[in-house]
């Protein structure tokens, strides 16, 4: 784990403040490949949302890891969905698809269209991890994937802390998934190693930019993701080593043996993000959790 | 406003042309870019109804023999943003500015892994090699020092990823940001979209095979295309006088939260992203003078558009026009909302409204102020334009005049 470096101080630029969130819950999920089969027959089950028993059967492998480790975070720290329908859900997947992609190349030069299963795009694209969360939880703040391959971590972090400012929702789940050495497919696309899939589950609140941690609410302050923006210095595009999805969720569960516990990264453009997770009895509990959203102002409004 | 950010550079390679004049005037026209294509599958050639580029322009400073071996999603990405910030004027401030790049995604791997594969590679079954995003590709093409990243929400990314890059320009994370899409007309999303049920199969009638809002529609045709834009805060632009073509006004996203492919029968969500685009934008709805629909050409999708803009519009409705380019560009999928923005910076640049082509009966469960088969000259201050995609995404954006 890397730690918080003294020169950090060298970072930002007067004209781009850090971008900080408070982290209310994490969890994290990780299943060897031959495991997640069995976990497509039990889609999530949270109350005032109906699923269909098939809702996981062509879902790709980082959806159902993803799902699991929101299912953590919410039954560890009690969240009820509905109490965050209007919150957001960015979801940063790695090489989604590659399995179902490697038996569909095998079979479409034999079968052609009639080969090719209608489920690939819903199912294997950017979007759908965060759209099927979106659908688990009943969630109708905005769903996004972003990243999708090297350095995805970055890209769902700054898209995460960005989204506060977009649609001014009061949360966004960040959903950071990957595989911790990819499948590999053999002809006709079945997996000939045993992979983990990785998943972290971050519940994000906004975060004052460029406050210092004593300006944070109560314990909450212990708590934070920030993204200090980098010197744009092409000087300073380094070969920095990738961070994975595996060394935040050692982060998480530092924090679940009552740790408190940091990571931290550096990006290939001269940014840097910092995790703090105060031991997990100090997140946020669930009443404090903002209960007004603004999607479903616009919704009773609307309607 | 202080805040405000410009689009002061575009770069696109469409059916319909590769400047903003020429999609201007084909769309104004009417002109349709629609026609029978061929996908090949394994020894067959079999064909579709589609909108396809045909040939990609050579970006200037790059060298044709490279640029022709490159897979044409790229070729897209690279004209498109090497011309945008050649239109902004600053393609020889790189070294010196922090320059970000958004592009929205959609397939980005599976569509890479069949090309790899038609190129008789094996990319796919063997992780450990290279994978280059679109992303960082351009940037590493045009030697961009900024931050970049992948968006993804189906057939509404290109509108997540204008909003991202706006979001990049107002927090002071960027100088200057490049935002938009490219999509190639891939063969394997053509087949699921195909086996859904969602293509059109008017191969007798290509032309007219794209029909959004009318009864006579049997699915959407698949276009391909790219369109990047420079967004920049108004005060550098106003610094250096540059041309603005548009603000970017507003924005607003929602989620259905109800089904992967199928769009919602509650209008609710899709107004809720059109309600939160208009107030981003502090426009009241009868401000609205011309509405982009999302609409594709399939029943279901286009009358839950229209139930979702008689709520947001109310009596307004039936003043406001509408229209469907998609009925001439194609469906360009993760790139609709990038192409469909530069059809808005048309309409508020020519002061006309594009025609959604092909409306000859118009369903009666569509009943909107459709603009039918011929542009039509109105004043065009405020556009609001809807992009909707697979896992309930729905995203609406505002562009406003610039005087």
């Amino acid at each position: 784990m890397d730690g918080i470096d003294k020169d950090v101080a060298v970072f930002p630029t007067e004209s781009s403040p850090d971008l900080t969130a408070i982290v209310v819950a994490a969890a994290s999920a990780a299943y060897r490949l031959r495991e997640i089969a069995p976990l497509r027959k039990l889609p999530p089950a949270y109350p005032g949302v109906e699923l269909s028993g098939h809702f996981l059967k062509h879902a790709d492998e980082q959806t159902i890891v993803a799902l699991a480790a929101i299912q953590r975070a919410t039954q560890r720290y009690n969240i009820d969905p509905r109490n965050l329908a209007g919150w957001g859900i960015i979801a940063a997947p790695r090489y989604i698809g590659r399995l179902t992609g490697a038996n569909v190349l095998y079979k479409f030069p034999r079968g052609g269209t009639s080969a090719v299963a209608p489920h690939i795009v819903a199912q294997c694209s950017l979007h759908s991890v965060s759209g099927a969360a979106s659908i688990a939880l009943g969630m109708q703040g905005p769903n996004v994937g972003v990243g999708g391959g090297e350095w995805a971590i970055g890209d769902g972090v700054m898209a995460a802390l960005t989204l506060f400012e977009i649609v001014r929702v009061p949360g966004v789940w960040l959903l950071l998934t990957e595989f911790d050495c990819e499948p590999v497919p053999d002809e006709e696309g079945r997996p000939q190693n045993d992979p983990t899939c990785h998943a972290v589950a971050l519940a994000l609140m906004p975060g004052s930019a460029g406050a210092s941690p004593s300006q944070m609410p109560g314990e909450a302050a212990n708590s934070q993701l920030t993204l200090r923006p980098g010197s744009h210095s092409k000087s300073l595009r380094a070969n920095y080593p990738e961070p994975t999805v595996a060394e935040i969720a050692g982060c998480i569960d530092a924090a679940e043996r009552g740790l408190p516990a940091r990571w931290a990264c550096w990006l290939p453009w001269g940014g840097r993000i910092e995790m703090r997770l105060a031991a997990a009895e100090l997140l946020l509990p669930q009443e404090a959790l903002p209960q007004d959203v603004l999607p479903q102002d616009a919704l009773t409004r609307a309607a | 406003m202080d805040d405000a950010v410009w689009i002061t550079g575009i770069g696109m390679v469409t059916p319909l042309g590769n400047s903003l004049n020429n999609i201007a005037k084909n769309v104004l026209a009417g002109r349709s870019a629609t026609r029978q294509v061929f996908d090949r599958q394994g020894d067959n050639l079999v064909p579709f109804v589609g909108a396809e580029v045909d040939l990609v322009p050579v970006p200037t400073t790059v060298d044709p023999i490279s640029f022709a071996a490159l897979p044409k999603m790229q070729q897209m990405a690279l004209w498109s943003a090497a011309t945008a910030l050649d239109d902004a004027g600053m393609r020889q401030d790189v070294d010196q500015l922090r320059i970000g790049i958004v592009l929205g995604q959609g397939g980005e791997w599976y569509r890479q892994w069949l090309g790899d594969w038609q190129r008789h590679g094996d990319l796919i079954r063997h992780p450990e090699r290279k994978h280059e995003t679109l992303v960082t590709f351009v940037q590493s093409e045009l030697g961009l020092a900024g931050p970049s990243a992948s968006v993804g929400s189906a057939c509404a990314s290109a509108n997540f990823a204008l909003e991202l890059g706006r979001q990049w320009v107002r927090r002071g994370l960027v100088d200057i940001c490049l935002a938009g899409s490219s999509e190639i007309a891939c063969p394997i999303t053509r087949a699921n979209f195909h086996n859904l049920r969602a293509l059109s199969r008017n191969l007798a009638d290509p032309e007219h095979a794209s029909r959004p809002f009318d009864a006579e529609r049997d699915g959407f045709v698949m276009g391909e295309g790219a369109a990047i834009f420079v967004l920049e805060s108004a005060s550098s632009a106003r610094r250096r006088s540059a041309v603005c073509y548009a603000e970017v006004a507003g924005f607003g996203a929602s989620s259905d939260a109800a089904h992967m492919v199928i769009p919602s029968e509650n209008p609710v969500p899709a107004a809720a992203a059109m309600q939160a685009a208009l107030a981003s934008a502090r426009v009241e709805p009868h401000e609205i003078d011309y509405v982009n629909a999302h609409a594709t050409s399939t029943t279901v999708g286009d009358r839950a558009e229209a139930r979702a803009l008689r709520l947001v519009f109310g009596s307004d409705t039936t003043k406001i026009p509408v229209s469907s380019t998609k009925s001439m560009t194609g469906h360009l999928v993760s790139a609709a909302a990038a192409i469909e923005a530069v059809i808005c910076i048309a309409a508020l640049q020519r002061q006309a409204i594009p025609p959604t082509i092909n409306l000859d009966h118009p369903d009666p469960d569509c009943d909107l102020c459709h603009v039918r088969n011929q542009a039509i000259d109105a004043k065009v201050r405020v556009t609001l334009s809807n992009s909707f995609g697979f896992g309930g995404s729905n995203t609406s954006l505002v562009l406003k005049k610039v005087a």
